[in-house]
């Protein structure tokens, strides 16, 4: 069979997931999983780590994909692939949480990230990195909901930088593992933020 | 954390891709606070705006083109202006539906990297910029250009110069090199140009070539074949994500050349009577 690109929007749900707008959050530190192995940037990241699932007009589901909350106030990144269809959304939390997604803040199409604000308060946050810095060859972990699996977690490498031309926009290739749902799940790297 | 995770190569081995956060970041500074509806593209897609209704028969190609034409006429695809005789195409083929209510059209250019033609290319143009140069030898050269890219794997592809070869990092010209080719598609909707694809073919990993039928844009899942004798194509947009994709559109049609514009009126007179 010919190999073909496959862009991992999020698979049909078979359950009809019910939007809850409880904002239950406990705390709100801020998930910093530098320098630590991999069950602990698991254990660490799983609070902040979420499935978004896309409903149409009459409520039903018909998407699912991974996000991560960045700030209290719940704003979620993920591929913008993963809401682009659907005209409502909820966000859960591994926990059994739900919160209604109140709509987009911004999103940028072509690069395929979006930025989503989930409907609560004091939710637990992933700090960013520097992606600038990342080198080939580094260890990775990826985190997300494949198949709705939620916060499955699978290492590899950082393969290559691609770029195709100079200026371009540049993709990190990986050797970890993704699959359909886990669009938009976070990426971390261990080699460099465990000196 | 530094990124994204978003694709993945189906059939290659651990060949998936993130995006990095860096990214992320730069939207997150952007964004307006001012929240927005969320995109629904699965609803928007059909609320477009119907085709005006006029005669019978392949109408639709017809109403392309004209939106075409009126782009063309207006130098739409053409560089240099006034003070030149003519004007040279910035595409090189505009591309027609086959479905009769279309009002959509696209046009491409496509780029690869051929060692001789770069080569060939240098040698052609030091000569045409001395004027001692001997014609016939410019010209022998000239076709050795164009046998080269009508004889490429696919004939309606621009080689780079050497020049503009180098204009791409050493990675890059790597990848080139590897057989990589580019196609920028333009998309236009009733005259607007709505959507610009970038397709790729001779995609290589691990010395294995993977887009090896058709062009591919990985980004918005669409697949591009095309016929190179008779230049028709067929556009397949998937939509999904599971284990298989599923066919959102596909479209047939005709590509044609795009013609150079004159800035020169016809050397005729209006008969009188």
């Amino acid at each position: 069979m010919k190999t073909r690109f496959l862009m991992c929007i999020a698979q049909l749900m078979s359950v009809l997931v019910v939007a809850s707008t409880s904002a239950n959050a406990q705390s709100a530190p801020t998930i910093k999983p530098q320098g630590k192995d991999i069950p602990t940037i698991a254990k660490a990241a799983s609070g902040s780590i979420v499935s978004i699932v896309m409903s149409d007009k009459d409520g039903k589901p018909i998407a699912q994909g991974t996000g991560f909350i960045v700030s209290k106030d719940g704003l979620v990144v993920t591929n913008y692939h993963v809401i682009a269809e659907g005209s409502s959304a909820v966000v859960k939390l591994p926990d059994g949480a739900f919160y209604a997604v109140d709509g987009v803040l911004a999103f940028d199409k072509v690069r395929d990230v979006a930025i989503i604000k989930a409907h609560g308060q004091n939710f637990r946050i992933l700090a960013l990195g520097n992606s600038d810095r990342v080198q080939v060859g580094e260890e990775v972990v990826a985190i997300g909901n494949p198949l709705s699996l939620e916060s499955t977690v699978s290492n590899g490498i950082v393969s290559g930088i691609r770029a195709v031309k100079e200026d371009s926009d540049k993709y990190l290739q990986i050797t970890a593992p993704i699959s359909p749902g886990s669009s938009g799940g976070p990426l971390f790297n261990i080699t460099r933020l465990a000196k | 954390m530094i990124g994204i995770t978003t694709l993945h190569l189906k059939g290659g081995e651990n060949l998936n891709f993130a995006i990095p956060i860096n990214d992320a970041k730069r939207l997150l500074r952007t964004n307006s606070s001012r929240l927005q509806n969320l995109p629904d593209e699965l609803d928007t897609a059909h609320t477009g705006e119907s085709p005006s209704t006029e005669g019978e028969g392949p109408r639709a190609t017809s109403i392309a083109r004209r939106y075409y034409q009126q782009l063309f006429d207006a130098g739409a695809f053409s560089s240099g202006g006034k003070g030149y005789l003519w004007t040279a195409p910035t595409v090189d083929y505009v591309c027609f539906s086959d479905e009769p209510d279309s009002d959509t059209f696209f046009t491409f250019v496509a780029h690869g990297y051929d060692q001789e033609y770069a080569e060939v290319y240098a040698k052609w143009f030091k000569l045409v910029t001395d004027s001692s140069s001997d014609f016939q030898e410019v010209e022998k050269y000239y076709r050795r250009m164009q046998t080269i890219e009508r004889t490429a794997d696919y004939p309606y592809l621009h080689f780079f110069s050497a020049d503009e070869f180098n204009e791409y990092t050493s990675a890059a010209q790597k990848v080139w090199r590897d057989g990589i080719r580019s196609l920028m598609a333009h998309v236009y909707e009733k005259g607007v140009k709505v959507a610009s694809r970038m397709y790729h073919a001779g995609y290589k990993f691990d010395f294995k070539t993977v887009f090896e039928d058709a062009w591919w844009d990985s980004h918005e899942l669409s697949k591009l074949s095309i016929e190179p004798s008779k230049m028709r194509y067929v556009r397949t947009d998937y939509r999904g994500g599971e284990a298989d994709w599923r066919i959102e559109t596909s479209q047939a049609g005709h590509c044609e050349k795009v013609a150079r514009r004159s800035n020169v009126a016809p050397c005729t007179s209006p008969s009188g009577p």
